[in-house]
């Protein structure tokens, strides 16, 4: 077996990965970054559309010239990137094993930054019943399918979830002459990001069905030849009475992400059952000291220069702390949400600097704002505005605020 | 026209076993299987439990032959390199009510000979399963009860019987059957037409109407669906015994079991329904929900990746036992149906009576000389230790490229899968080989690549490549042409 | 006067934009706007909306290998051109190697638009 040393191994070469391996070199440290696929980039390859780069570069780029750039300041460092390689296990101890064509590589690090990203909900878990025949996929497989294998995966598509991947393939799947039906979303609000409502779906006049799912795949001769779908109520339970037969060959499901964090469960990451990702301090560190994690394996992002951003601030810690300048202390303020907060991150906060804190709303508010208590006291009022579930919001908890917190503060949510 | 001893229609595990068996005799053995791959109907879709015979009403065919089959399961795991684990089971009670079903059952048991049984209670039930309810009361505790992926113990005796010499005829559906004045039959398929001197009937839910094809319209069939679900093997749940409910008098109930593979598996409802509908229904999946959450309340049950249906042969007016005799009409006709549960625990009983049956029926059976009893096991790099992996990659580096993240699957073992015989045709057939796409993206990130080198090693395009049945095409036409 | 309500869609912000119309349909002022190039963007929604295109053309690797390779067009151009773009597109085969941002259709139907590779292959 091959073995090698450096200060910070960096798991992923996708947006997350590359910020945090450049970052974490920039400040000093050695790094290893672990790609599976055969070029850096990660999901970002697949995403061919534009959108990208808007905060981060200051300019609209498509995914993979978002990826291409970060690629091309990659090889300017002294990085060693790793292509072709899976990681097969991380150990408390910061031992990395990963495998490719030439064998097992046990690579020892300092720190460990989790870049992994996410993978789609399946038909599997939200339990659609029916036959099962060909047919059914999830939104990215058909992304890849189209974008990659250079196949059409079908004819006369539905889409159930108005996620921005959903309304993402059904722009991809109408450029490419395949026919929508429609768009159908559990809930009584679309998922996706607005801009991604009026060009996927409006320019290319897709109906979006609110409230409404599929209650069951029809299949024929082993392929879908229709999806029944059926109004739903303020439980989100369908309405009897009220099916459809749609008629389809193919059935695309954008039904969420789950962050993939099997492999930090084996290096005793404690996950936060909210979000599926890491538990993280104000500096991206887990439980496990010297393990960091950031991009959509520690929550799942809307932008891809969100996670970009966070991802450069896990290097930055994963570098400062393999050079032993981080040090160990107890955690000043503790950061909890109320509903209608899904969740925060970081959870935990040790500096009393400006800290960034994200979290995202887990239904509509309009005309709400989001304030910061600590003991009872109200510490920050926001201006009154719009949160809706598909953006990912960030505030600023200033200085000033946290040295006056108690312990823990508290985000909540106050619709007038 | 290809001529054969004997022609077995079906090739489920009860086939492929019965196959397997006479394969040690010199016999020019056909199978025919309407699907493209064995194991793909009833088999496929059942919990795999080895049960250690205590459950059949005694003095059954069934009561018999599961007795004398869950015997079998280690040595044949050992030789045909599929896994078995025991692990044991319970059936859980919560009342006094239910104790007093145990008790029954318990006789039950041990008038059907099965070994060790224990009516237990109290701390005794968590001492053997943690997991268990804290509610429950009272247990029968089944210690030699084991778990197969049935699937994989299909495959395997189908392989072996191919060793021997045995012919798989894969996507055959027999249409039509005709005996001849001399006894001959004729078996036509779409891809033409067998010859036999006797037809040994194993067609699952369509064994009545295979019957019927032969002139033998002497029983019917009716098909007990029943839904499953997996879990995905971080449910916080791991390496549990198989655990039952108390049984109805119409069901055994909601089972949760542990499968060889590590995930938890949830089965089976069973509702009388059309014979070729396996699809999942919702009723279904929340009793299955509620069940499995009766036996474990702690489980997570949203951890779930994939539900599945699958459909049990009852033959009408026949006590739900096997049905496992010479036709009354046709002679050299011989019916293998009804194989319900316990079958899968009971087919390598079922394959050696069968045996027993057509010698004493007259046909003519000398063992051979070198029936060859092992087959070479497929490579389970997941199972490997570093130091093996390492040791294979450098051997082949096929094997260090991961497929299937999710099951740890390599290239390696997609292509030896692909060239084994019978050779695999459809991305559900190698998943079964391999587990490529079993996990929880269930195929999201993997099927394209699994569907690259099947094309690359059948020499196809992935466009004329299916998931499982025919016609479910997965890709159509290229989307960019070029110039 | 005829108002119409827009969403604009420049940046992530999606900010909603009312445009006043006078008779013959024109833009007269815009609303709601956080930015200068939100009124630029509604003005152009009305008379004429441009998007980027983005797709794939097929490549032919130095190995001979056929693949596909991501491109955009270098601009917004109208979106009634972009069925016959996709037309064009899917008969193109580009030869590697290609580096991000090479011209694969120069002056795209006469729009003054490009069409670029999106990455280096």
């Amino acid at each position: 077996m091959n073995e090698f040393h450096f200060d910070v191994a960096v798991i992923g070469g996708g947006p997350a990965g590359m910020g945090a391996a450049l970052k974490a070199q920039q400040n000093g440290a050695s790094v290893a970054l672990i790609e599976r696929n055969p070029r850096l980039g990660g999901i970002l390859l697949q995403c061919i559309h534009s959108g990208f780069g808007l905060k981060f570069f200051k300019e609209e780029l498509t995914g993979p010239e978002y990826a291409q750039r970060f690629a091309n300041r990659m090889e300017k460092t002294d990085v060693k990137v790793f292509l072709s390689t899976m990681v097969l296990q991380i150990t408390p101890d910061k031992k990395v094993i990963c495998m490719n064509e030439n064998g097992i590589t046990v690579i020892h690090a300092k720190a460990v930054v989790l870049a992994m990203g996410c993978r789609e909900r399946t038909r599997g878990e939200i339990k659609i019943p029916g036959d099962r025949c060909a047919g059914v996929l999830t939104a990215g497989q058909a992304q890849h399918y189209i974008n990659i294998d250079n196949f059409c995966p079908g004819h006369r598509f539905v889409i159930l979830g108005s996620g921005d991947i959903g309304l993402i393939m059904a722009r991809r799947l109408s450029l490419e002459g395949m026919k929508v039906q429609g768009v159908y979303e559990l809930m009584p609000y679309p998922n996706g990001l607005v801009r991604n409502l009026k060009n996927c779906l409006d320019d290319f006049k897709i109906p979006l069905h609110l409230s409404t799912t599929v209650t069951r795949v029809i299949g024929k001769n082993g392929r879908v030849c229709a999806v029944e779908v059926t109004k739903v109520d303020d439980h989100l339970q369908p309405v009897k009475g009220t099916s459809e037969i749609v008629p389809c060959d193919t059935l695309l499901l954008s039904v969420g992400l789950v962050p993939e964090n099997e492999l930090s469960l084996g290096a005793g990451v404690q996950l936060n059952p909210k979000t599926n990702g890491a538990v993280v301090d104000d500096r991206l560190q887990t439980n496990v000291p010297g393990i960091f994690s950031c991009g959509n394996v520690l929550h799942v992002h809307d932008l891809a220069d969100n996670v970009t951003m966070e991802a450069e601030h896990a290097g930055e810690s994963a570098a400062a702390y393999a050079k032993g300048i981080q040090s160990e202390k107890a955690a000043a303020v503790s950061v909890r949400s109320e509903e209608p907060i899904g969740y925060t991150v970081p959870s935990q906060i040790h500096s009393l600097q400006n800290t960034a804190v994200k979290f995202r709303v887990r239904r509509p508010c309009e005309h709400a704002s989001l304030t910061v208590v600590s003991e009872g006291k109200v510490l920050m009022r926001g201006k009154p505005r719009k949160y809706i579930p598909s953006v990912m919001e960030q505030m600023i908890l200033p200085s000033a605020v946290l040295q006056k917190a108690e312990g823990e503060i508290v985000l909540k949510i106050e619709s007038e | 026209m290809q001529k054969y001893d004997i022609i077995i229609i079906g090739g489920g595990i009860t086939g492929c076993a019965i196959a397997r068996e006479l394969s040690k005799y010199r016999l020019k053995i056909a199978v025919c299987e309407a699907a493209a791959d064995v194991a793909a109907g009833t088999t496929k879709a059942n919990g795999g439990i080895i049960h250690a015979g205590d459950d059949p009403v005694p003095g059954t065919l069934k009561a018999f032959l599961n007795s004398k089959g869950c015997l079998m399961y280690p040595i044949l795991s050992e030789k045909l390199g599929f896994r078995f684990r025991k692990k044991g089971s319970m059936v859980v009670g919560f009342d006094e009510h239910d104790h007093a079903v145990l008790k029954k059952l318990l006789e039950r048991g041990r008038l059907n000979g099965a070994p060790n049984l224990e009516l237990i209670q109290g701390e005794r039930i968590f001492d053997l399963e943690p997991e268990t309810n804290r509610k429950a009361k009272y247990a029968l505790y089944t210690p030699h009860t084991g778990m197969v992926d049935p699937f994989e113990v299909a495959i395997a005796f189908c392989e072996n019987a191919v060793d021997n010499g045995a012919q798989f005829y894969l996507s055959s559906p027999v249409t039509a059957i005709r005996r001849a004045e001399d006894g001959t039959f004729t078996v036509t398929t779409p891809k033409g037409e067998l010859t036999g001197n006797y037809l040994v009937n194993c067609a699952g839910v369509h064994a009545d109407d295979v019957a019927r094809l032969a002139g033998a319209d002497e029983f019917t069939i009716r098909a007990r669906h029943g839904d499953l679900l997996v879990m995905d093997k971080n449910c916080g749940i791991q390496d549990v015994m198989t655990l039952y409910p108390v049984p109805k008098p119409e069901t055994k109930g909601v089972v949760l079991m542990n499968t060889v593979s590590g995930n938890i598996l949830v089965g089976s409802t069973a509702v009388m329904m059309d014979k070729d509908d396996v699809a999942s229904y919702r009723e279904g999946i929340d009793e299955l929900l509620s069940g499995a959450n009766r036996l474990i309340e702690k489980l997570n049950t949203r951890k779930v990746i994939r539900t599945f249906a699958g459909n049990r042969a009852v033959v009408v007016d026949n006590n739900n036992d096997f049905y496992i005799r010479p036709s009354k009409k046709v002679e050299g006709l011989f019916h293998v149906a009804g194989i319900q549960s316990p079958g899968i625990a009971s087919s390598p009983a079922i394959a050696a009576y069968v045996a027993q049956m057509l010698k004493a029926y007259g046909v003519p059976m000398t063992e051979k000389e070198h029936f060859i009893d092992e087959r070479r096991p497929p490579v389970d790099f997941s199972e490997l230790s570093m130091e093996e992996r390492d040791r294979l990659i450098r051997e082949n580096p096929a094997y260090g490229r991961i497929v299937c993240r999710c099951e740890c699957v390599t290239e390696g073992e997609i292509i030896d899968a692909l060239h084994r015989n019978p050779q695999p045709t459809t991305v559900d057939a190698v998943k079964r080989r391999t587990r490529a796409g079993m996990g929880r993206c269930q195929g999201g990130f993997c099927q394209q690549k699994v569907l690259g080198i099947m094309a690359k090693e059948l020499g196809r395009s992935p466009t004329q490549i299916n998931l499982g049945r025919a016609d479910s095409q997965i890709v159509y036409s290229k989307l960019k042409e070029g110039c | 006067m005829d108002t119409k309500k827009l969403v604009c869609t420049v940046c992530p912000n999606s900010c909603s934009v009312t445009v006043e119309l006078n008779e013959s349909g024109e833009p007269v002022r815009v609303t709601g706007n956080r930015c200068p190039r939100g009124e630029a963007f509604a003005r152009q929604e009305i008379t004429c909306p441009v998007r980027v295109i983005a797709s794939t053309v097929l490549l032919r690797g130095e190995d001979g290998q056929e693949a596909l390779l991501p491109v955009r067009s270098s601009a917004a151009f109208a979106l009634s051109k972009h069925a016959q773009t996709m037309e064009l597109l899917r008969h193109i085969t580009v030869r590697a190697p290609v580096k991000m941002g090479d011209v694969v259709i120069h002056n795209l139907l006469d729009t003054g638009v490009d069409v670029i590779a999106s990455c280096n292959s």
